[in-house]
């Protein structure tokens, strides 16, 4: 039997490692990350895992060190955070592209300039398109839970990409929560063990691995993972199917909070997921028909699914920890995805971004209604006017107040429910 | 002239493909033309076989995808006349144009029975009499100016001189006009039989035969330690001959040898292996006594 624990973030997430016991972990400390990288440690150093654990030179050494040991046939992981992530750039897309189940933990931090420790998604958003699949968690039983799951889904033969893991940076990494975690034999019945398609050690098969591939293979190899992409889609739902089976726990590509009668409703990852229910509650108790769903998985990103569970609401606001600087309005990567979606898949509706939380800013349940506020504005105008909003930078126009909605439509008040 | 003329140009590693493409397009350009020329880069191998295109037009060049139909295929290496690449998309009035010392008859046998408009000029000859160095891009300049009619030799002269003037000096420049002037007498032109409303010759595939879904994944070579069926032998302008006499089989050669190319049996130097050795001449600088030098890979053929 499993037990309840009190533990971090990445005291769950180094936990998790462990039951797992992967055949190398490489990786270089940095803030907020740091918490998995010496807990971990401490379970070699005190013999409770059997895991080559290499402490590398940087973040790229330690991923090409995962990926060598992936190319090798061993289950690989690392954790990382920022510029961490930013300085294993170009290995990213070689552990893609070579197909390497490595499972890497990101604690989300933001990017310097200027230097910052604390949580915005500037870092994984910024490594979106590199090939890996990206799970986004919102608590710490979640980053526990995905980084099971993420063993599971990398090795799928369906599959076999790198998985990213992420949590919030310090909100999540570094606070202490109560988490069920299961116990180590159930894990590695869950997990079983690595059975790698092809190794750089068969002496019996040699094989060439990452070899020059010009324009008459290499569009064809990217057309490849292109599929392994399509179908990490199913693989990712069979797995959530068989960790609910075993651990009680259901996951699917997103999780949805009030949201079947809804009028409005926000989309945001992660822990401010968890903060935005505070604030649909909050808003429900006033008769608002306002809603919420978290994507969880952000690569693939799951459009179809999403715009369905999305197609009844009047207004969908999407809230982001990053700016795509340049971009459609300078808004953030969720929001384009999201409109991008919505045009794929027909739904002609306001659809409008908050960009919220950089470098580590408090978001609160009270900005979150003076969001769904401008959302209801906008479902009764049937048109955004204000496409992308900073919540909360100084000098721009605050959002409006519950109150001050409640005005407008007097009637909106009356409703208690 | 037609709008636009369309060269490719075939050679190996290090004979100056790309200058070519590059210099006649410079030329082209001082006599009014719009002007495109740009290779086609692979692994940059001395002696791999590369290609580089050249196009011409008297209105400004929008297309930027490679030569598909070309007015004209330039040949600087007569050992890559046996690859069916080689006259890919040709079109039937084309011309074809080879720096070769063999006859006529031979060139076009080896270029699988190509009987359209050929040229052909010993430029290797002409550039080692002349400028003293293996360098057929200028004498095959000369022989195109009176191929194409693209632009006079008094053109391609100012252009020479206003190039190579300042940097080099006169005897450089009297030298290259040598060269260009002797390319220009000397190319001999041989119209060859045409039958009208012939289509270019097709484009042929190669090595781009597997879809996606039949290769495995993530860029994995199966059959590892494939080299060996890789023949760099073609890539070879120059080959290594030693005199045995000389060899003290100290084995230098095969330490250094980058291709493993050096044959070893009991200890002792035997030869070289043909298949594989790119004619790099890496062993003959590393021999202490001198035992092999590089001799000319068509010549060695030829005396052979
Ligand atoms: S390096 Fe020269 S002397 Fe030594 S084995 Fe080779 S050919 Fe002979
Ligand atoms: S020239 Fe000499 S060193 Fe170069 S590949 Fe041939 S045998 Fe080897």
């Amino acid at each position: 039997m499993g037990r309840w624990v009190a533990l971090e973030g990445t005291e769950a997430v180094a936990y998790a490692m462990k039951q797992v016991a992967p055949d190398v972990v490489a990786a270089y400390p940095i803030t907020p990350q740091t918490g998995i990288v010496q807990a971990f440690a401490q379970f070699v150093a005190d013999g409770e895992v059997h895991t080559e654990f290499l402490q590398a030179e940087s973040e790229h050494s330690a991923l090409s060190a995962c990926v060598g040991a992936a190319a090798a046939g061993a289950r690989a992981m690392t954790a990382t955070s920022a510029q961490g992530l930013a300085l294993m750039w170009e290995i990213l897309y070689i552990a893609a592209s070579m197909r390497l189940p490595i499972v890497m933990p990101v604690v989300n931090r933001a990017l310097s300039a200027p230097i910052n420790i604390h949580c915005d998604h500037s870092d994984s958003m910024g490594a979106r398109d590199s090939g890996w699949i990206q799970i986004y968690s919102e608590n710490a039983q979640e980053a526990y839970d995905n980084t099971l799951q993420a063993v599971r889904i990398a090795e799928h033969p369906q599959v076999r990409l790198p998985v990213m893991v992420m949590m919030d940076g310090f909100i999540t990494s570094h606070a202490v929560e109560r988490l069920w975690i299961e116990d180590d034999d159930a894990v590695r019945a869950f997990v079983g063990t690595y059975q790698p398609a092809c190794t750089l050690l068969n002496l019996e098969r040699p094989l060439t691995f990452g070899a020059l591939d010009f324009y008459d293979y290499y569009f064809e190899h990217k057309r490849h993972q292109v599929e392994a992409m399509r179908r990490a889609k199913e693989a990712i739902l069979e797995v959530a199917e068989d960790f609910a089976r075993r651990f009680g726990r259901r996951y699917a590509l997103f999780e949805t909070y009030r949201l079947e009668d809804a009028d409005v409703a926000v989309v945001v990852l992660s822990s401010t997921a968890g903060t935005a229910r505070v604030a649909v509650d909050n808003l429900r108790r006033l008769g608002w028909r306002v809603g919420l769903l978290k994507p969880r998985v952000y690569r693939p990103f799951p459009d179809f699914e999403l715009i369905h569970a999305l197609r009844h609401v009047r207004a969908i606001g999407v809230m982001d920890r990053a700016i795509a600087f340049g971009a459609m309005e300078n808004g953030g990567p969720l929001w384009l995805e999201v409109l991008a979606a919505a045009h794929r898949h027909d739904l002609r509706i306001p659809i409008a971004n908050y960009v919220f939380g950089l470098g580590g800013r408090d978001i609160t349940p009270s900005e979150i209604e003076g969001i769904f506020t401008d959302l209801m504005q906008i479902a009764e105008r049937g048109t955004v006017t204000r496409p992308v909003t900073y919540v909360g930078v100084r000098g721009e126009m605050p959002l409006p107040t519950p109150a001050e909605w409640s005005l407008w439509i007097p009637e909106a008040t009356m409703a208690g429910d | 002239m037609q709008e636009m003329i369309e060269i490719r140009w075939h050679g190996r590693g290090g004979q100056g493909v790309v200058t070519a493409a590059r210099l006649l397009a410079e030329a082209a350009m001082e006599a009014g033309y719009f002007i495109q020329a740009f290779p086609d880069y692979g692994p940059e191998r001395s002696g791999a076989p590369i290609r580089a295109f050249t196009r011409l037009s008297r209105s400004p060049i929008s297309i930027h995808s490679q030569v598909q139909t070309p007015d004209m295929v330039i040949v600087l290496d007569d050992t890559l006349l046996g690859s069916p690449l080689l006259l890919e998309g040709l079109k039937s009035e084309g011309w074809l144009v080879v720096n070769s010392a063999r006859s006529p008859e031979q060139v076009r046998r080896q270029a699988g029975g190509y009987n359209g408009r050929l040229a052909l000029l010993d430029a290797t000859r002409i550039a080692l009499e002349v400028l003293k160095r293996n360098l057929p891009n200028t004498p095959l300049l000369g022989a195109l100016v009176r191929l194409t009619g693209l632009f006079s030799l008094e053109d391609l002269t100012r252009h020479i001189r206003h190039h190579l003037a300042a940097k080099f000096g006169e005897e450089v420049v009297r030298s290259n006009l040598e060269a260009v002037r002797r390319g220009f007498e000397e190319v001999w032109i041989d119209p060859g039989r045409i039958a009208s409303g012939e289509r270019p010759i097709e484009a042929v595939q190669s090595g781009m035969a597997l879809p996606w879904f039949e290769l495995p994944r993530g860029g994995l070579i199966l059959d590892a330690g494939n080299a060996i069926a890789y023949r760099t032998g073609d890539w070879r302008t120059f080959r290594p001959v030693v005199e045995m006499e000389k060899c003290t089989h100290c084995l230098y050669c095969w330490l250094y040898c980058p291709d493993d190319a050096i044959q070893v049996r009991g200890g002792r130097f035997l030869g070289f292996d043909e298949a594989h050795c790119k004619g790099c001449g890496i062993c003959a600088a590393v021999c202490p006594p001198k035992a092999i030098t590089m001799v000319e890979e068509s010549r060695a053929v030829a005396a052979a």
